[in-house]
């Protein structure tokens, strides 16, 4: 935690702030350099979740299954409804 | 009874609807690339954006259920089983028929239709609750020490706060496609809109909070 400015222990709730943090953070170590899905500086650093690097497969699946499966309800009905209005004229 | 013009949705109400779902659409953007669906503003901007967001939604809320207190409208939300199945027929059947009417009589004191009813209750009192004390543990990760909640894994609290987003999402996707299935099409867009909609007189019955007709 300490590799970064000592005010990003708390979130930036002012935006000037926030943007000065990351101009900042810019010319040093960024979030991003760790914070990535893939070749992070902490990539091999395992055994803790980091936000940005880690996720769940199974969740991450199960959720964008339900998710396509919500919007393919949604487009059937929208289909049965388009072909029953151009029947109904 | 009669059908009228009124004011169903009022200034204050379309104002919550559409900043909380622009918030919502902004925080589904910015959550996923956090949770590392995608990349496309980088985590740091997606992270820090999406806390601004999140507080700026909670502030709302704050505001949201005061409101809904203070007029009462929470009653809204009372679920019903009264017409629930009349009215998942409709959409199953009658709405493909221009003809068949919406088998809910709509009024201003009760404007939700039941199975609305249990969809916006299970949003108030399900996905968001979730989301909101799994985003807010995860906000506060650097104090769980002083707050006793050591117990607690990041691991975990992010998957459920994914897991409830996935929830807001598939409820997002199913909500914008009911806002397009009025009769005109675009009825309840413009309802949602303007606040005004067609509903059952209520006969002269005076309203929650109105003064009795003289």
């Amino acid at each position: 935690m300490n590799l970064l400015d000592e005010g990003r222990q708390k979130p930036a709730w002012k935006l000037g702030q926030f943007f000065e943090d990351v101009r900042k953070w810019e010319q040093a170590l960024a979030c991003n350099d760790c914070h990535t899905k893939a070749g992070g500086r902490l990539a091999s650093l395992t055994g803790f979740y980091m936000p940005g690097r880690d996720s769940y497969l199974w969740l991450s699946q199960l959720g964008w299954a339900a998710v396509a499966l919500t919007l393919f309800g949604v487009l059937v009905h929208l289909a049965i409804r388009v072909v029953a209005r151009m029947r109904g004229r | 009874m009669a059908k009228i013009r009124a004011i169903v949705f009022t200034r204050f109400e379309r104002f919550a609807h559409w900043s909380q779902a622009i918030l919502i659409i902004l925080l589904m953007i910015t959550g996923f690339e956090v949770n590392g669906a995608y990349a496309l503003l980088g985590y740091e901007i997606a992270a820090d954006w999406h806390r601004v967001f999140a507080w700026t939604l909670i502030g709302l809320w704050v505001f949201v259920i005061f409101w809904n207190f203070v007029t009462g409208e929470w009653k809204q939300y009372i679920p019903t089983t009264e017409k629930l199945i009349a009215v998942a027929r409709y959409y199953t059947k009658g709405i493909f028929d221009v003809n068949v009417p919406h088998p809910y009589k709509k009024t201003r004191a009760a404007k939700h239709n039941p199975l609305q009813r249990l969809a916006y209750l299970s949003f108030n009192l399900a996905i968001s609750p979730v989301i909101w004390v799994s985003g807010l543990l995860y906000l506060y990760y650097n104090d769980w020490g002083k707050l006793g909640l050591d117990w607690l894994t990041l691991g975990a609290v992010a998957g459920v706060h994914t897991a409830a987003a996935f929830a807001m999402l598939a409820f997002f996707i199913a909500h914008v496609y009911m806002a397009f299935t009025g009769k005109p099409w675009t009825a309840y867009l413009w309802a949602m809109i303007t606040g005004v909609d067609e509903v059952e007189d209520e006969n002269g019955e005076p309203e929650p909070n109105a003064a009795p007709a003289e």
